[in-house]
């Protein structure tokens, strides 16, 4: 009888549980503290945080022209984008540390920090 | 009988070229739909030019990833081509170098570490090109849904290589 080809050997699910152990490495490398605040940044620089915690209205703010963002209680997200792919406004709302959405043609991330401790106002726009 | 198989894999290179183009279309249709992170794609189109590294050699593979560059510049704007060409120039010269030298790993294997070598080009890419670091943050989930998706596209290719190399004599032998 033939013996069936194998689909799996033992070293593909060794490099799969290497580089697994290492994604784990990195989540914890980089968790942050309690809080939710969102950082946006345009290129490399940072043009706006909003602690997420202390946002009671919705609103709206634009960090580059074509691109809106909506700032909600503990959310935020893009609604907007004048990008072909709209992977950063199909990313939906943000909501807990960590997160991060990204429009890559207008060089804006926007990604949801702990406050680790640090009194942040309720927003900053430069 | 040596022009033949040289006309015979640039035959094939085509059609192996066309199969990724289409896969990846579908697959952009498909994820639209779907609540992926940012970034992550099930890389389908990766079986091919996997399978033209097996089986044609570097240049083959070399060349359909860059066509898929192309068409991705074209389709999808010059970020998202040049991102493409980032992650498939590492994950194609990753693949030859494993596929010579680890003989331990199946295609599974090979798939999910040039799938995570993929998503790292991009993140560098990504971080070079916009002067910020905030983008590797999406390291974790990226690499993550590219041990995921790896192992899907190498299982695949494990599946049919037996059978491809039964009806492509001419394509180099399998693991």
């Amino acid at each position: 009888m033939k013996t069936p080809h194998k689909l799996l050997h033992p070293a593909d699910l060794a490099a799969a549980a290497g580089i697994l152990l290492g994604c784990l490495a990195l989540l914890l490398f980089t968790r942050s503290g309690g809080g939710k605040t969102a950082e946006i940044t345009v290129g490399s620089e940072i043009v706006a945080r909003v602690d997420l915690t202390r946002v009671e209205a919705s609103y709206t703010m634009e960090p580059v022209p074509g691109v809106t963002l909506e700032v909600r209680p503990g959310e935020i997200a893009f609604t907007r984008s004048t990008c072909k792919g709209q992977d950063c406004v199909r990313c939906g709302a943000l909501s807990a540390p960590g997160q991060i959405a990204a429009c890559l043609p207008n060089r804006t991330v926007v990604r949801i920090v702990g406050s680790s401790g640090e009194e942040v106002p309720d927003a900053i726009v430069s | 009988m040596k022009k033949n198989s040289a006309a015979r894999r640039v035959a094939l290179t085509g059609v192996l070229a066309a199969a990724a183009l289409t896969a990846a279309l579908i697959e952009r249709a498909f994820c639209a739909a779907l609540p992926l992170p940012p970034g992550v794609r099930p890389g389908l189109s990766n079986v091919a030019v996997t399978f033209a590294c097996a089986g044609l050699g570097f240049p083959y593979a070399a060349g359909i990833a860059a066509i898929k560059s192309l068409f991705t510049l074209l389709t999808a704007g010059p970020t998202a081509g040049l991102l493409s060409f980032a992650g498939g120039a590492l994950s194609v010269t990753a693949a030859a170098l494993l596929l010579r030298y680890a003989k331990g790993l199946s295609y599974a294997g090979v798939s999910v570490i040039c799938a995570a070598l993929h998503n790292a080009g991009q993140l560098a890419a990504v971080t070079l090109l916009t002067g910020t670091g905030a983008y590797l943050y999406l390291a974790p989930v990226l690499l993550a849904a590219g041990v995921g998706f790896g192992l899907l596209t190498g299982v695949i290719l494990n599946a049919v290589m037996p059978a491809l190399i039964r009806i492509l004599p001419f394509i180099k032998k399998g693991r």
